[in-house]
């Protein structure tokens, strides 16, 4: 029993404070001194090993002059190595600790290769692109993440990997490599956002599909997974209805319009698969969450697209009250299938089967 | 547990519908639907309200952010679980509490006496209004009014504006002791109820205050993680603010807010809440950035102190693990 549960079986029951003090500590949401003690450590572990990589980040970001070229790579290579072999000590050892030693050691892998990589950039000036530097770190450090079979280190590689994402199709201007190549392409600004689309969305679908990534260990990286894929089809969504409307504005042409239609259809056709996927698996509510966010994002940007940009009394109005309705709309349907999928969760195998749906 | 334990552990008479009565809580990323749509579209009415009623003076927007506001209270009381018109009544209380702070403003109330008004504003709304989420919010917001109305209150105002924004930043360069005896009157007292709510969980649900307390605390506790930075967004981050390049100390500030996220994290695993601990995690990693950014010492001694710090982290949990081993093996 959570604390909204216990909340309402306190006041059903009318307990005393003696009561629910001990209903608190009999459900476990009351830390026991031996829990505050491990909370403290692994707290206290986590803060000292992000707090030395962040100074490390600041030391090869000071640039120091005292210190050679040679020195700070002998330096960090040395901690990369230190790092790698901590890590391939650590790693046959079963214990818990073990688990945790491997497993911080790969993060500071990771973050020490970026690092390398960036102080690389900052001694040759290579004149490279800044994404190319995210694209080589997150290749360097796919073995580690790899290795880890952890959902944190997933989600800090698929970070890394997006940024470098961002970077090439949604933040550098005409003069980068990767434009040049698109513009080769004659492919639209819309339309280079959904490559990150399509990445991340083939990333989730693995996470899906494949029996070892299915996983509860992976549902985090899965749920961030589908989120950055619906979060960049959203941007070229909303950048494809801006600039064109569909022909529904003066603006457009035949051909751009078309274009942007088919992104539109491609994002919503995205929608109802992960709506039906969702929906068959009975597990986690927040990809709904999700496709119930784009499909207001959109609708409300169509509205607005079709009904004009102006301060109208009327326009403003209904986009409002379209947006009042549609979360309302949303949060009753969603919270109806948090219930009965947890309900599903806890009743007994037999009285799951009826088939009637989740509402 | 299951409901049905726990009665038979407390020795309780079984009360009729206990499954049926036994809620869920609301998931943080419906809540975070929710909230994001209602402030949109509470933006989207107050342009209403502007058309509709076009106020031009103070008084015309007061009574047209009271109409609001009232609006939203009447909605919430009708749909007390929040299922239907609570969206709506959301961005109601949005636009009213907008045009409450252009009335605060615009009432040659100086800023300081504003922000003052605006925290008593939000303490009120905690109270008087009967919905979970709109009590988180307004905890948190009477979080960011408090600490700016003391850093204004302490330290004098002076109107500035970076990234289009009109902004506040202080005309006098506090001293250490001064500074941190501001941060202290600010955070400690918000620490302080923070800390007396959970220690006395058992005796406001005894007494039926879940409905008020528990969303005021998640409230208070998001504020504790966020309220330092949310409390001054466009100053954060400006590499042009050349005010207090000699008081080096503050350069340290932004770990002082990490303390405080790290307060929230404890107040989140105190209350089992990941989503609290989550979102407190966030601010910390926020506020450790800042540190990069922050004016007043090198680069380099940042890294050092970083280092060092880590260090006697890692120390710290070192000791505390090996003081737990012993005190299992002893045991």
């Amino acid at each position: 029993m959570n604390r909204t549960q216990l909340d309402a079986f306190a006041a059903n029951h009318g307990l005393d404070s003696a009561q629910t003090h001990r209903a608190l500590l009999l459900t476990g949401n009351r830390p026991k001194s031996a829990e505050w003690r491990a909370f403290a450590a692994n707290s206290l572990i986590l803060a000292g090993v992000s707090t030395a990589i962040a100074g490390l980040i600041f030391f090869v970001a000071a640039n120091w002059q005292h210190i050679g070229i040679f020195s700070r790579f002998a330096l960090l290579q040395a901690l990369l190595l230190a790092c790698m072999g901590i890590a391939w000590w650590q790693a046959p050892l079963e214990t818990a600790r073990g688990k945790q030693i491997f497993m911080l050691a790969l993060v500071g892998a990771t973050f020490v290769a970026g690092t390398l990589l960036a102080l690389f950039g900052q001694s040759y000036q290579t004149g490279a692109d800044l994404y190319e530097l995210f694209f080589a770190w997150a290749l360097l450090t796919l073995p580690f993440a790899l290795a880890a079979k952890s959902d944190a280190l997933w989600i800090i590689w698929v970070c890394v990997l997006n940024v470098g994402l961002a970077l090439l199709c949604g933040w550098n201007g005409a003069n980068s490599f990767g434009w040049r190549l698109f513009n080769h392409l004659q492919m639209d600004k819309a339309w280079v956002l959904m490559i990150p689309f399509t990445i991340n969305g083939l990333g989730a679908l693995f996470c899906m599909k494949s029996a070892n990534w299915k996983a509860a260990k992976y549902a985090n990286c899965q749920r961030f997974l589908i989120t950055l894929a619906l979060l960049y089809g959203t941007a070229a969504g909303l950048a494809s209805i801006t600039r064109y409307g569909f022909g529904l504005t003066e603006k457009a042409t035949m051909s751009g319009g078309m274009q942007e239609l088919i992104l539109i259809i491609i994002l919503a056709a995205t929608c109802v698969a992960l709506t039906w996927h969702t929906l068959n698996q009975k597990r986690d509510v927040y990809p709904l969450a999700l496709v119930a966010a784009v499909s207001i994002t959109i609708s409300t940007a169509l509205i607005i697209q079709i009904f004009g940009r102006g301060s109208d009394f009327g326009v403003i109005f209904v986009i409002g009250f379209w947006i009042i309705a549609t979360s309302t709309a949303a949060g009753i349907i969603l919270m109806r299938y948090v219930r009965a999928w947890h309900t599903a969760d806890v009743a007994p195998p037999q009285q799951n089967t009826d088939g009637a749906g989740a509402i | 547990m299951t409901p049905q334990e726990l009665t038979s552990a407390l020795a309780l008479l079984p009360f009729v519908g206990e499954v049926s009565t036994v809620p869920l809580s609301r998931p943080w990323y419906i809540s975070l639907l929710l909230n994001a749509s209602g402030w949109i579209a509470g933006l989207f009415l107050l342009f209403f309200v502007g058309i509709l009623f076009q106020p031009k003076t103070p008084e015309g927007f007061f009574f047209s952010g009271l109409f609001c506001l009232s609006a939203a209270f009447g909605l919430f009381a009708v749909d007390k679980r929040g299922d239907f018109v609570a969206q709506l009544a959301l961005a109601l209380s949005v636009a009213g509490q907008v045009l409450m702070v252009i009335t605060m403003f615009d009432g040659k109330f100086g800023s300081t006496l504003s922000l003052w008004l605006i925290f008593f504003m939000q303490a009120g709304l905690v109270i008087i209004m009967p919905n979970a989420l709109h009590r988180g919010l307004s905890a948190f917001f009477a979080c960011i009014a408090l600490s700016m109305a003391m850093r204004l209150s302490l330290f004098g105002q002076e109107s500035t504006h970076s990234f289009g924004f009109s902004t506040f930043t202080q005309t006098v360069a506090p001293t250490l002791s001064y500074a941190l005896l501001t941060w202290a009157a600010t955070w400690l007292p918000i620490a302080a109820l923070i800390w007396t709510l959970i220690r006395t969980e058992a005796h406001w649900m005894a007494h039926q205050r879940q409905a008020l307390v528990r969303p005021a605390l998640s409230g208070l506790i998001v504020g504790l993680a966020f309220a330092t930075m949310a409390s001054h967004p466009f100053e954060l981050f400006d590499m042009r603010r050349q005010h207090f390049e000699d008081t080096g100390y503050l350069a340290l500030w932004p770990f002082l807010s990490a303390l405080l996220a790290a307060g929230a994290i404890a107040a989140g695993f105190a209350l089992r809440s990941r989503a609290l601990m989550g979102i407190a995690f966030v601010g910390a990693l926020i506020h450790i950035s800042h540190f990069y950014y922050a004016l007043g010492t090198s680069l380099l001694s940042k890294s050092v102190l970083m280092v060092v710090m880590g260090i006697l982290f890692i120390g710290v949990a070192v000791m505390l693990k090996r003081g737990a081993a012993r005190a299992g093996a002893t045991s």
